[in-house]
């Protein structure tokens, strides 16, 4: 039978809810590792297309259904497990579309006072002008932080504009002896590793 | 599929052009594939930087249509200091007309002349900051002379676009001081009773220069506390700088973060999960 609606809400994911879904991802702990966070990424990923606010709370949620049906005894796979994570995704994502949600509130809706005459909206300036600097003073730090050899790649792959930047990778890739694509990659989780870094500074700076 | 179509379906989807049963495909499958999960993002973060470097056609489905989370914005914002801080680095044919972004109504009114104020205002903090490197110039006369080697420094310094507003100026022709710098040794090693001094009227930003015995830590944390001990600056992940008069650590802030005041800064070293406070200083600021 299935649980009512509130118990399934506050169902909590309990250690062996986690290592029985890992389980079921791959016998091998370390590949199961390697599963969930690829399925979390891609279900988050999801969540953020579909326009949805917070999308890790929702990919969170998914996981965690599954996670109980497993716990419940329920048989989830046919064929590759990301398939029935993301069925179980849209039926969230439907959910969320259908209940009346504050979470999904655009912050460029409605009407905005002009700024001259929107204290909240001077403030709002000044915050962010603090926050661009900021996160300048951390970029420049977390670029610092990279090996040499990723700081090298990165911005020899972000130099210059438009057109110099397109020569300016082709030329990479060939010293590299790598393909275009791979070199975009490769530069892909470089940033993605700045982006985290300077965001963790920006969280940990003083707010104003 | 050829990596190109391929590319433009991803865009594609990203701008919620494609049709249901188009985006099902695509979710399924990055699902399921972490190289194409690995397409998709590069094809986002793409998007973004041709967005913030004013390059899409239609900037405003972007902002509707991909601006749905926080943490988009967020890559937004990172995509424009990368582009700030990278594209124009010196010796690759920059110009510095750079990233014109349109405004964004999710951020209505902080653009154009500000943004392009603020960027300029950056720059030039690197640049005075290269500046009092080299010539080890500071506000203060400095117990210890520093120099502090200046390939510690940023790419852009080089080739510094003037600002929309020119800064007050020093007295020093040519060059235009917006970082006020002090240099300081541990007030327990300070032979004179007199607090350092760092006046900061004019500038936009404040670099402390930081001496102490220390090695062998991976990180420093600074703490810059007001007299009654409210904290108004802190930095972790700090490193040390190799300078002339020997290794310092460098904390930069904003100058609008302090005002006439007191001050006390703890400088604590990482190792690890340990944590080991090394020395205090104190400064006082006037305007």
């Amino acid at each position: 039978m299935e649980p009512p609606a509130s118990r399934k809400k506050d169902w909590i994911l309990s250690q062996e809810a986690f290592d029985r879904l890992l389980a079921r991802l791959d016998p091998d702990p370390a590949r199961a590792g390697q599963q969930y966070e690829s399925i979390r990424h891609g279900l988050i990923t999801f969540f953020e297309c579909r326009g949805r606010s917070f999308p890790e709370d929702h990919a969170d949620e998914t996981i965690n259904r599954v996670a109980r049906r497993l716990m419940e005894g329920k048989e989830i796979y046919a064929g590759h497990p990301a398939d029935y994570f993301y069925g179980v995704a849209r039926n969230v994502l439907k959910e969320q579309w259908s209940a009346p949600s504050a979470a999904s509130l655009d912050s460029s809706s409605g009407s905005v006072p002009h700024p001259s005459h929107n204290p909240e909206e001077i403030r709002e300036r000044e915050w962010q002008r603090q926050r661009d600097e900021q996160r300048l003073e951390c970029l420049e730090r977390c670029l610092q932080e990279l090996s040499s050899k990723d700081r090298d790649l990165i911005v020899a792959y972000y130099q210059g504009e438009t057109s110099v930047k397109v020569r300016n990778r082709k030329q990479l890739a060939e010293r590299l002896a790598i393909p275009l694509n791979a070199l975009r990659i490769r530069a892909l989780r470089i940033r993605e590793k700045l982006e985290a870094c300077v965001a963790h500074g920006l969280d940990r700076a003083p707010r104003t | 599929m050829s990596q190109t179509d391929d590319h433009t379906r991803l865009t594609d989807y990203l701008l919620g052009r494609l049709s249901p049963e188009e985006a099902t495909s695509i979710e399924e499958r990055y699902l399921a594939d972490p190289a194409f999960h690995d397409e998709l993002r590069a094809a986002e973060r793409d998007l973004i930087d041709r967005y913030v470097q004013g390059e899409l056609s239609d900037a405003e489905e972007f902002e509707t249509r991909f601006l749905s989370s926080p943490s988009r914005r967020q890559r937004v914002e990172f995509a424009r200091a990368l582009n700030h801080r990278l594209t124009r680095a010196p010796g690759v044919g920059a110009t510095a007309s750079g990233a014109a972004a349109r405004p964004a109504s999710w951020r209505r009114g902080f653009a154009g002349p500000q943004r392009t104020g603020l960027a300029a205002a950056a720059v030039l903090v690197l640049a005075a900051a290269a500046w009092f490197l080299v010539t080890g110039r500071s506000d203060q006369p400095r117990a210890i002379p520093a120099s502090p080697t200046p390939q510690t420094q940023p790419g852009p310094v080089a080739e510094a676009p003037r600002p929309d507003v020119a800064p007050p100026s020093r007295g020093e022709p040519g060059v235009d001081v917006r970082v006020a710098t002090l240099i300081l040794t541990p007030t327990a090693t300070r032979s004179s009773d007199e607090t350092p001094t760092l006046r900061i009227a004019g500038a936009a930003g404040v670099r402390l220069v930081l001496y102490a015995e220390s090695s062998g830590f991976d990180r420093y944390r600074a703490t810059i506390r007001t007299g009654d001990g409210k904290e108004v600056w802190r930095q972790d992940q700090l490193t040390r700088t190799a300078t002339a008069s020997g290794p310092a650590i460098i904390v930069a802030l904003p100058a609008g973060r302090l005002d006439a005041n007191d001050y006390t800064i703890r400088l604590s070293g990482i190792r690890g999960a340990e944590v080991e406070e090394i020395a205090g200083y104190s400064f006082r600021v006037r305007k």
